[in-house]
């Protein structure tokens, strides 16, 4: 049988992320800057937010991702939800958790890329900001919808939500168990693991342990056994590789690595499954073993990012993905049981660890046809590739593959061969490259249509590949897929006669097909040969009249057309331009000075005094200007930290006086220290300050300000800078002598 | 109770880290502190000079307040209400 899809299922965006997730939905999470370990550089806005989850429209292979676990591997692939969005506490990303139609197709999506088990992070059963049991009952139904299963992690802040003193961990940890099982466990969707021939539930508890040890806390683990027993006595799941020892644990599960890449040779972090993880379930093979797998972890988005500083793991374009996937994958070929391999997280965007959006990947491919012969050049990772394949429509709705080859192969597809054509006709033709299971595919961004005429008598097998022949006067090209002009008798060999002297039955059908086109044509062509007005070209709607409407007589645009998006006549719009297309006068600036920072011309109107000398100080560079600072001095040091501590003070330029918040600068080390301010537009206010161990270091930046010198002296506290430089620096300012 | 943030961090041209630290989400109290580069790439060394600055921040912040009070005195302000 011939492989179809929908050509939608490979062309347009297929997760369950929003299809607007980008800039235009939610500006602050794509503002173009990340930070890599307190390192900020740029990212393409337009396909990523800060923290590197990717941007709608986002299309990925829907392969199973079991494929990339060893061929009869009984164990269940899960997926770690955060599952907060549409609520007040976390920004608008277009879909919310707490909208059923929403869930579902979350549940939807995940089970299509095979997924056995959703695991929402529980916080409380009722507050509001976090995962609570609303949501849980949500993601109970998507889950039954989905035909998938789900089971509930107990967050450790659980205890704070909730009001929990650290006196009380234990009572609260026994609530919050037999709370879910009583609400939960009776649900034939919830994940069962069968121990001693007997289904129990699962509870995981996401660093509970680590939280009660934090705070000074005990919990007698044996007592939470024996209160939770009655409540469907759950299996007790408890966090990272030590969760295996943790008394009554029944298992464990893996999170991921928290320390991070090395700028410019980033790894994946999966040294924490192959080092910690793996071998604690080796040595733990009679307990549940949830090892995980991630595509990368970046906080630039959550709320205040210098908690993850430390924790970047670079998605490297998917092979951070990749590379996880085998280590678990490894393990089970080396003869260990894993029991789920838990992807960590499935939404968790401020994280920059979503994969609900897919996971992009550095591919690119281009196809082109010579002949009979179609060949594609390939650049990027081609391990994040699936498959190259090859699919035909006629209609555009539904392609058949007409070939599927491997990396590796020749990239060359022979368009004389393809069985899984059985009708002769037009073909639109696509190359996907199919990405590993959850990885972005991407399309050849060229299509070709190619007509193919099967041979009479030996339907699905060869076919001869037509050449598109030149567009005949009036055929209309869109979206790069010409269409070809087809002869009605061009391809019939049958003879227009029978027997008796009657037309053919093959004869009359052709005229009939013919009929066909010319009642058409009478449509849009009138009886002397006009393009009827009402005429509709192929993909618009109005008639032609209405399309050329716009046009004089002799083919120039009349003046009163419009611009789409614009209400006046483009003959206005032009007014100004000259006949080279160049402003008639800089008066025609529109709103010119009126950006922050001034742009166009008036920056320069600005910045100038009528004698085209700067109109001050404050319009010069500030490693130019003279200044004063008005304290005596704003610089310190206590003799203990190698912080030098800079005070808030105010500096006395000729064009006024601007005042700056305090500061400080490390340097690590007892030193004469040099300390510039960056205010290239003397703004003031809260501005970085920069210190240098060399004089020079003061002058060479353009945008600085002279501070003054401090030498710090390990137990000797000390002042600088201001206008006399203190009892161990110099002054700061420029212009003054103390 | 004071509580800072880190709220944005930069890389300076020379290489240097600078932090931006806020006391209870009052940008008035925005301090940068910078960081050489052998402080600002070791986790430790970063922490160890981060601390300090960011307890140094929340006491000048406790000190503003505390300043703007005696300049109120007595003045009871009204609640403010929000829209």
């Amino acid at each position: 049988m011939p492989i179809t899809r929908t050509v939608a299922s490979f062309t347009q965006h297929n997760v369950s992320s929003s299809p607007n997730y980008g800039k235009g939905l939610a500006p602050t999470l794509f503002t173009g800057s990340t930070n890599h370990d307190g390192v900020i550089s740029s990212v393409d806005s337009t396909i990523m937010d800060d923290s590197e989850n990717a941007a709608a429209p986002m299309i990925i292979s829907k392969e199973s991702l079991r494929t990339l676990m060893p061929p009869g591997w009984t164990g269940r692939i899960s997926c770690y939800l955060q599952a907060w969005w549409g609520l007040t506490s976390h920004p608008s990303i277009g879909f919310s958790n707490q909208n059923q139609t929403d869930m579902t197709a979350i549940a939807v999506d995940l089970a299509a890329r095979g997924y056995d088990v959703l695991v929402p992070d529980w916080y409380s059963p009722t507050v509001s900001t976090v995962c609570n049991d609303s949501t849980v009952d949500k993601i109970a139904i998507a889950c039954a919808a989905a035909g998938i299963k789900y089971m509930v992690m107990i967050d450790e802040q659980y205890f704070a939500d909730n009001g929990y003193a650290p006196a009380n961990y234990q009572t609260g940890i026994i609530t919050a168990i037999n709370h879910l099982m009583d609400r939960y466990a009776a649900d034939p969707n919830y994940e069962t693991y069968t121990v001693a021939g007997v289904p129990r539930p699962m509870v995981l508890l996401w660093d509970v342990v680590g939280k009660i040890s934090r705070d000074g806390a005990t919990v007698d683990w044996n007592a939470v056994r024996t209160a939770v027993t009655p409540h469907a006595n759950p299996l007790l799941i408890q966090y990272q590789a030590g969760g295996f020892g943790v008394t009554q644990s029944d298992g464990a599960l893996a999170w991921l690595n928290t320390s991070a890449d090395t700028p410019g040779s980033p790894v994946s972090g999966s040294s924490y499954l192959t080092s910690s993880f793996l071998p604690a379930c080796t040595s733990n093979q009679s307990k549940i073993c949830m090892s995980s797998v991630w595509k990368g972890f970046n906080g630039t988005l959550t709320k205040s990012a210098a908690w993850s500083l430390g924790k970047y793991l670079n998605q490297q374009h998917g092979q951070t993905w990749i590379d996880t996937w085998t280590v678990n994958r490894n393990y089970v070929n080396s003869g260990k049981r894993l029991d789920y391999v838990a992807t960590v997280t499935g939404d968790d965007f401020q994280e920059g660890s979503a994969i609900q959006c897919g996971i992009r990947t550095d591919i690119a491919v281009n196809f082109s046809i010579s002949g009979s012969l179609g060949t594609f050049t390939v650049s990027g990772n081609e391990n994040t590739v699936r498959s190259y394949n090859l699919w035909g429509t006629q209609d555009g709705l539904i392609a058949t593959q007409l070939a599927s080859i491997s990396p590796g192969s020749p990239r060359q597809f022979d368009l004389t061969s393809f069985p899984a054509i059985s009708s002769s006709g037009t073909y639109t033709l696509y190359l996907e490259a199919q990405g590993m299971p959850s990885l972005q595919s991407h399309m050849a961004p060229q299509t070709f249509s190619v007509a193919f005429t099967v041979d009479s008598g030996t339907v699905g097998t060869v076919t001869t590949p037509l050449p598109v022949p030149p567009p005949p006067p009036g055929t209309i090209a869109t979206a790069g897929v010409l269409k070809p002009y087809i002869p009605t008798f061009g391809s019939s060999r049958a003879p227009l006669v029978d027997d008796k002297g009657n037309p053919s039955r093959d004869f009359l059908k052709k005229l009939q097909e013919w009929d066909q086109k010319l009642g058409t044509l009478t449509n849009v062509v009138s009886r002397i040969g006009q393009i009827s007005a009402n005429a509709v070209i192929q993909g618009r709607t109005e008639g032609i009249g209405t399309t050329v409407g716009g046009l004089s007589e002799t083919g120039d645009i009349n003046p009163d057309t419009k611009v789409v998006g614009r209400a006046e006549g483009l003959g206005t719009t032009v007014t100004n331009l000259t006949p080279t297309g160049q402003l008639a006068s800089t008066d025609s600036i529109a709103a010119d000075g009126t950006g922050s920072p001034l742009t166009g011309g008036k920056r320069g109107f600005v910045a100038l005094d009528p004698n085209n000398r700067l109109a001050n100080s404050f319009r010069a560079n500030p490693v130019n200007v003279s200044s004063v600072p008005t304290s005596s001095t704003t610089l310190s040091n206590d003799g203990v930290s190698t912080s030098v501590t800079i005070a808030a003070s105010s500096q006395q330029y000729a064009a006024g006086i601007v005042s700056y918040n305090s500061g400080s600068v490390d340097t690590g080390s007892f030193q004469k220290q040099y300390i510039t301010v960056s205010d290239a537009t003397f703004s003031g206010g809260a501005v970085p300050f920069n210190v240098g161990t060399t004089p020079q270091s003061q002058t060479d930046t353009e945008g600085e300000v002279p501070w003054g010198t401090i030498t710090s002296q390990a137990g000797v506290a000390g002042t600088g800078g201001g206008n006399t430089g203190g009892t161990k620096g110099t002054a700061g300012g420029r212009g003054y002598n103390q | 109770m004071h509580a800072t943030e880190i709220v944005e961090v930069k890389k300076l041209s020379n290489g240097q880290v600078a932090a931006k630290i806020r006391c209870c989400g009052d940008a008035s109290t925005d301090h940068w502190h910078t960081m050489a580069v052998q402080v600002a790439s070791d986790l430790d060394s970063r922490k160890a000079s981060l601390d300090p600055i960011r307890q140094f921040v929340a006491e000048q912040h406790e000190h503003a307040i505390k300043a703007a009070d005696g300049l109120l005195g007595d003045v009871s302000a009204p609640p403010v209400e929000h829209p």
